[in-house]
C-alpha cells in the first residue's frame, strides 16, 4: 500500500471516529460517558491533524485537550459524584427532535457553501512543516501580540476560577479572620 | 478522501453536533463538553486551511517563501488557550452552582443572585 | 525489530523490578525477602504471575461494567507506549542500513511523552469511578488532581531543558550532552540544569504514583485506592502499568538529564555493532541506578498528606520552575 493510500485510509478512519465520538458525547445521559466519548473524539482529531501535516498541533491537542481539559472535567464529574437519579431530567423529545432538525439544516447550509468552494490539491510541504521549531518561530516572530493577549486572558481566567471556587465569597477564609479573643473558638 | 472539502465537512458536522449538544441538553457539564466540540471543529477547519493554503511568510533574509508554520497553526494554539480558560472558568461556575443548589441543570440557572 | 525489542524489554523488566523491589525492601527493613523460588528468589515474580492468573476474577456488585473493564487497559497503554520515544543506544550500521535503537523517531518525541503522561491518569480515574466503592473513588479523584498538578511542573522543568538544548528532539538533546568540562565533569543536563533536574525527578515520583506521593492507592487510608475492587489479571495489569511507568520515567530522566546513552570520553560517529551494544549497556546501567533510587525512596520516606502534596506542587515546584525558565533565558543572553 502506498504512502498516500495509507494516509487517505487513516483520514477516513479518524474522521469517522471523530464523528462517532462527537455523536456519543452529546447523546450520553451520564456525563461520565460523555467524557469517555470525548477522549475518543480528541484522539481522532489529533490523528486528523497528524495526517494534515501538523504534528506539533496534533500532540498539543492530546496534551491540552485530552491531558488537561478533560482531566479537569473528569475531576469535576467525580467530585459531584451524581447518582443516576440526580442527573436531572432531559428536555422533552419533540424539542430535541426540533433541535436536531435545526442542526441538520445548519450542517446542510454549511455543506452547501463548502461544496461550492473550489477544491485545490494540497501543495507539497517539507518535513519541517508545522514542526515545533517552525511554529515557535512564527509564534514569537509574527504573532507576539496575540500571544501576549492570550496570556492576559489566562491570568484573568485563573483568578476568576480561584474566586469562584472559594467556598464563601462574602466572608474571608477562616485563616485570614482576625483573632476573636472573646468568641468560644478564639482562645489562642 | 483527503480533500479540503472533506476536512471542512467533517468540521461542519462536528460543529453542528456541538450546537445540538448546547441547545438540546440540560446537564451543564455536557453543555460545556459540547462547547469544546465546537471549538475543536474550528480547529479542524484551521488546520485544514493551513494545509491546503499555507500562504507565505517572511523569511529571515527578508523575502517571501511558502510558510512552514501558517497562521492557522498559531490560531489553533490560541484557540486551545481560550478553550482551557473557558473550561476552567465554566467548571468553576458549575461547581459553585452545585454547591449552592445541588443541581447541574441549566434550566435551573435563572437567577444571577439570590 | 526494534519495536519488538522495546516491547520485550518493557515486559521483561517489570517482573525483575518487582523482584528487585521486594529484595531491596527486605534489605532496607533488615529482612531476607523472597529467596525460595529459584536462585535468590529470582523466579518469584513468575510464581506470582501464575498465582494471579489462577485467582478468581471477582466482579463486584454495582460496577459500571464498560469502564471497569476498560480502565486496566487504559492504565497500561500509555505506560507501555512511553518507551517508544526513547533512544536506547547509538544507531548501529547493519548491512548498510542505519538501525536506530528508537521506535518513534522524529522531532516531536518529547511532546509525545508529555501527551502520554497526561493520558495515564484515565485508567486510574475510570477504575476508581467504575468500582462503585468510595475508597476507589477517592483514589481516582486524588490521582486526577495529582497528575494534573505535577504535569505542569514537569512540563515547565522540561522547557528549561529545551532552552539549553535548543530542541525537543530527544536525539539532539542526547547529542547536546556529550563531552566533558575539564576532562571529568560530564556535560549532562543534570549539571547544566540542576533545578530542572530536581523538579522533574520529584514530578516523576508523583506522575508514577510512587511513594512518597502514592496517595491514589495509599493503603493506610484508602485500602488500595483505585484498584481496591480489582482482582486477578485486571489487578495485575494495573500493577504492570505502575512498574512500566516507573521504568519509562527512569529512561526519560536518563535521556534528558544524565546524557542518555552517551558517556564521557565517548568516540563520536561510531556505528559499529559492538559500540551500539556498549551504549545500550551504558544506558541501562544509568536506568538501573535510577530504579534502585526509586525503590530505595519508597522504603525510606513516609507518605505525604494530600494538602502537603498540593502545596509542594503548586506553591513550590511551579514557581521554582518558572523562575528557572527566566534564569535560563537570562543566562542564555549573557
Amino acid at each position: 500500500m502506498s504512502h498516500s493510500v495509507l494516509r487517505e485510509t487513516f483520514f477516513v478512519i479518524f474522521a469517522f471516529l471523530a464523528i462517532f465520538g462527537a455523536f456519543l458525547t452529546v447523546s450520553r445521559r451520564n456525563p461520565m460517558y460523555s467524557a469517555v466519548s470525548l477522549i475518543l473524539f480528541f484522539g481522532a482529531v489529533s490523528g486528523v491533524m497528524m495526517i494534515l501535516s501538523a504534528p506539533f498541533l496534533a500532540l498539543m491537542q492530546l496534551m491540552v485537550y485530552a491531558g488537561a481539559i478533560l482531566v479537569l472535567f473528569l475531576f469535576v464529574i467525580m467530585l459531584l459524584a451524581l447518582r443516576e437519579e440526580e442527573l436531572g431530567e432531559e428536555r422533552p423529545w419533540p424539542l430535541q427532535l426540533l433541535t436536531g432538525i435545526g442542526c441538520a439544516v445548519l450542517f446542510g447550509l454549511l455543506a452547501a457553501a463548502i461544496l461550492r468552494a473550489p477544491s485545490a490539491p494540497a501543495p507539497a510541504v517539507g518535513g519541517d512543516f508545522g514542526s515545533p521549531a517552525e511554529v515557535g518561530r512564527s509564534m514569537f516572530a509574527e504573532w507576539v501580540l496575540p500571544f501576549e493577549i492570550v496570556s492576559v486572558l489566562i491570568l484573568a481566567a485563573t483568578m476568576g476560577s480561584v474566586v469562584l471556587a472559594k467556598k464563601h465569597l462574602d466572608r474571608p477564609e477562616p485563616a485570614e479572620e482576625p483573632a476573636d479573643t472573646h468568641g468560644p473558638g478564639g482562645g489562642h | 478522501m483527503l480533500t479540503l472539502q472533506n476536512c471542512l465537512l467533517l468540521s461542519a458536522l462536528v460543529f453542528a453536533t456541538g450546537v445540538f449538544g448546547v441547545i438540546a441538553r440540560r446537564n451543564a457539564l455536557i453543555v460545556l463538553m459540547s462547547v469544546e466540540l465546537m471549538l475543536n471543529a474550528v480547529n479542524i477547519a484551521f488546520v485544514a486551511f493551513a494545509r491546503f493554503y499555507p500562504g507565505t511568510s517572511q523569511s529571515v533574509a527578508g523575502h517571501l517563501e511558502p510558510a512552514k508554520a501558517p497562521a492557522g497553526h498559531i490560531f489553533v494554539l490560541l484557540t486551545m488557550a481560550v478553550a482551557a480558560a473557558e473550561a476552567a472558568v465554566g467548571l468553576a461556575i458549575v461547581l459553585a452552582w452545585f454547591r449552592n443548589r445541588k443541581t447541574t441543570d441549566t434550566e435551573e440557572m435563572r437567577n444571577l443572585r439570590w | 525489530m526494534v519495536v519488538v525489542g522495546v516491547f520485550g524489554v518493557v515486559m521483561q523488566i517489570v517482573p525483575l523490578l518487582v523482584w528487585a523491589e521486594r529484595r531491596i525492601c527486605a534489605w532496607v527493613q533488615d529482612r531476607v525477602g523472597p529467596n525460595r523460588v529459584g536462585p535468590f528468589g529470582l523466579f518469584q515474580p513468575l510464581a506470582d504471575a501464575i498465582k494471579l492468573l489462577f485467582k478468581e476474577d471477582v466482579l463486584p456488585d454495582g460496577v459500571d461494567r464498560f469502564l471497569y473493564f476498560l480502565a486496566p487497559a487504559l492504565a497500561f497503554f500509555p505506560a507501555a507506549m512511553t518507551a517508544t520515544v526513547i533512544p536506547f543506544g547509538a544507531p548501529i550500521m547493519v548491512g548498510g542500513d542505519l538501525l536506530h535503537l528508537q521506535v518513534c523517531r522524529g522531532n516531536v518525541g518529547m511532546l509525545l511523552f508529555l501527551a502520554l503522561t497526561g493520558l495515564s491518569v484515565y485508567g486510574i480515574a475510570f477504575g476508581g469511578w467504575a468500582s462503585n466503592n468510595k475508597f476507589a473513588m477517592l483514589g481516582g479523584l486524588r490521582a486526577s488532581a495529582q497528575v494534573l498538578s505535577y504535569e505542569i511542573a514537569m512540563g515547565l522543568a522540561l522547557v528549561s531543558v529545551f532552552m539549553t538544548s535548543q530542541s525537543v528532539d530527544l536525539n539532539v538533546i542526547v547529542a547536546d550532552q556529550t563531552g566533558t568540562w575539564l576532562g571529568f565533569i560530564p556535560k549532562w543536563n543534570a549539571v547544566k540544569q540542576p533545578i530542572a533536574f530536581v523538579i522533574f525527578f520529584v514530578a516523576a515520583f508523583a506522575e508514577t504514583n510512587r511513594l512518597p506521593f502514592d496517595l491514589p492507592e495509599c493503603e493506610a487510608e484508602l485500602i488500595g485506592g483505585y484498584h481496591t475492587e480489582y482482582s486477578s489479571m485486571k489487578f495485575s495489569l494495573f500493577f504492570l502499568a505502575e512498574y512500566a511507568a516507573m521504568f519509562s520515567s527512569c529512561c526519560m530522566i536518563t535521556t534528558l538529564f544524565l546524557g542518555g546513552w552517551s558517556f564521557p570520553g565517548m568516540p563520536s560517529g561510531n556505528t559499529g555493532v559492538l559500540f551500539g551494544f556498549l551504549t545500550l549497556g551504558v544506558f541501562f546501567a544509568k536506568v538501573l541506578v535510577l530504579l534502585f533510587f526509586f525503590i530505595l525512596v519508597r522504603w525510606t520516606l513516609p507518605r505525604f498528606r494530600f494538602d502537603q502534596l498540593m502545596h509542594l506542587g503548586w506553591k513550590s515546584l511551579i514557581p521554582l520552575s518558572l523562575a528557572n525558565i527566566a534564569a535560563t533565558g537570562v543566562a542564555a543572553q549573557l
